[in-house]
């Protein structure tokens, strides 16, 4: 239910944002634009959506990663969508995809998420795979998907993943 | 088939800080004796090594007095765990708080409090799980109702917003995790009680203070002030057994994750949370010292950093 209010009051803060769009005044305000939450409901082939896919909006961040909200919100968070993803075996992935407020944000919180190491990936504008989680960029969006395990099935279905993510937030630019 | 634990396996002096001990693989039986209690009265902090955390959990609190000296029969208790988060080494392990539940209810606790629910397959990652469906559905979550209480020995906090149930319950048990936090460099039992508190406006008070510059974006622009903050809200209340999950722990990225994991694979059971921590930190490669809000806890005599008067055992479990 809390989930359904949080779409709503997105979606009512995206509709204002287009109501105002011929307002003479200059907007300095990064604006929420639609959530990404296409973009966590992609299909996965071999794997299912575990559950509802869930959206926040500034400082809702708290609801989502708690404390984790606030180096987010120091490089310019403006909203983020997580779902889950299991397979028949019981093996489970996390994604979460955060837009920033300029691409500058989103270069800060991906250098700061993948610390400079990792396997770079060619996914979106910048991607790294460390051991169990990837990091990837694209625009303004960071995209941080997470296995619970290291096994190749899992760490095959996060690059699979990044992939479809990157194309579907691409796709609604 | 129980396996008594014998004076003859007592090894000391292994570790500077007090006295180890290695111990076999029947080691919960063991504990449920008592087998060696008269060498955990003199124990302030106990960290058993060991690659399952549920039995490491059980056998150190065992092995610091054991729960019934924490919990007594028809208390009610409320747990503050680090469930908040789901990423791997950002939360305490469902094995380490399914056996802290397991001794509330075998000390006869009349009710459960958790201050934080879990995410969403949480206790899908603990087999054990399966089998204590009842144990945990009788654990309640709170309903988040806070108290705006005085915090009459705080230096920069003066005023905090808390759980109703942090206060009012008999017992308090503090079960968090040791990791990396970007803050502050390590997240433990200290920092865990800000999970008592709503983000807004406590927590965040403790982030950006009472005068916040409206035009930055940071988040830690003191971190002098955070470190003051924790310690004068723990003057409020100090658990009485403190559980501290090392068992796989971010030691970048945190506290949110995911990051780089290390697995000291330890559970510590302390009744001093200054010194749970002060302990603890070496999972992060640092000392006490290094740790402003240990020192600032110490200050309003919270707890002790001095770990050779605490009283340290180490144990390692088969």
């Amino acid at each position: 239910m809390n989930s359904i209010r949080t779409i709503a009051a997105v979606l009512a803060v995206a509709l204002f944002s287009w109501g105002c769009a011929e307002s003479p005044e200059p907007e300095l305000v990064v604006e929420p634009s639609v959530p990404p939450l296409e973009a966590v409901a992609v299909p996965l082939d071999g794997w299912a959506l575990d559950g509802e896919p869930q959206v926040v909006v500034g400082d809702e961040l708290f609801e989502l990663i708690n404390g984790g909200a606030e180096l987010y919100h120091q490089l310019g968070f403006v909203q983020a969508a997580a779902a889950e993803y299991v397979d028949d075996s019981g093996r489970a992935i996390s994604l979460e995809v955060f837009e920033m407020g300029d691409i500058q944000g989103a270069r800060e919180i991906f250098a700061e998420k993948s610390g400079g190491s990792g396997e770079p990936l060619d996914v979106g504008d910048e991607a790294a795979f460390e051991g169990y989680y990837l990091n990837a960029r694209t625009g303004t969006y960071l995209i941080t998907i997470t296995g619970f395990e290291t096994d190749e099935e899992t760490t095959d279905a996060i690059v699979r993943l990044a992939e479809s993510v990157v194309d579907a937030l691409g796709a609604r630019s | 088939m129980k396996t008594r634990i014998t004076r003859r396996r007592f090894i000391q002096g292994s570790a500077a800080t007090g006295v180890s001990l290695t111990l076999g693989g029947g080691v919960l039986g063991s504990f449920a004796e008592n087998a060696f209690a008269e060498a955990a009265e003199a124990s302030g902090v106990v960290a058993v090594t060991g690659s399952d955390g549920y039995r490491s959990a059980k056998a150190a609190v065992e092995a610091v007095g054991g729960i019934s000296r924490f919990v007594p029969k028809g208390a009610s208790v409320v747990i503050n765990a680090n469930t908040a988060f789901k990423h791997r080494g950002s939360i305490v392990s469902p094995d380490v708080l399914l056996a802290t539940l397991e001794l509330c209810a075998e000390a006869g606790a009349k009710e459960v409090v958790l201050l934080k629910g879990a995410k969403d397959g949480y206790w899908e990652r603990c087999d054990r799980a399966e089998g204590r469906a009842s144990l945990i559905a009788g654990a309640r979550v709170s309903e988040r109702e806070y108290e705006v209480v005085e915090v009459e020995r705080g230096v920069a906090l003066k005023e905090a917003h808390v759980d109703r149930h942090f206060l009012s319950a008999d017992v308090y048990l503090d079960v968090a995790i040791a990791k990396h936090h970007k803050g502050c460099e390590f997240t433990g039992a200290l920092k865990n009680t800000m999970g008592a508190c709503p983000h807004d406006p406590t927590c965040r008070f403790f982030h950006v203070g009472s005068d916040p510059d409206p035009d930055s974006k940071d988040w830690y622009p003191d971190l002098d002030h955070m470190a003051q903050c924790i310690a004068d809200l723990n003057t409020l209340r100090q658990p009485d057994l403190t559980i501290l999950d090392a068992g796989e722990i971010l030691v970048t990225n945190g506290p949110f994750g995911p990051g780089k994991l290390e697995t000291p694979n330890a559970v510590v059971a302390a009744t001093d949370m200054v010194a749970a921590d002060a302990y603890a930190v070496r999972y992060l490669g640092l000392e006490p010292a290094s740790v402003p809000m240990i020192a600032k806890a110490e200050e309003h005599g919270i707890g002790s950093s001095d770990l050779t008067a605490a009283g340290v055992r180490e144990i390692v479990s088969g």
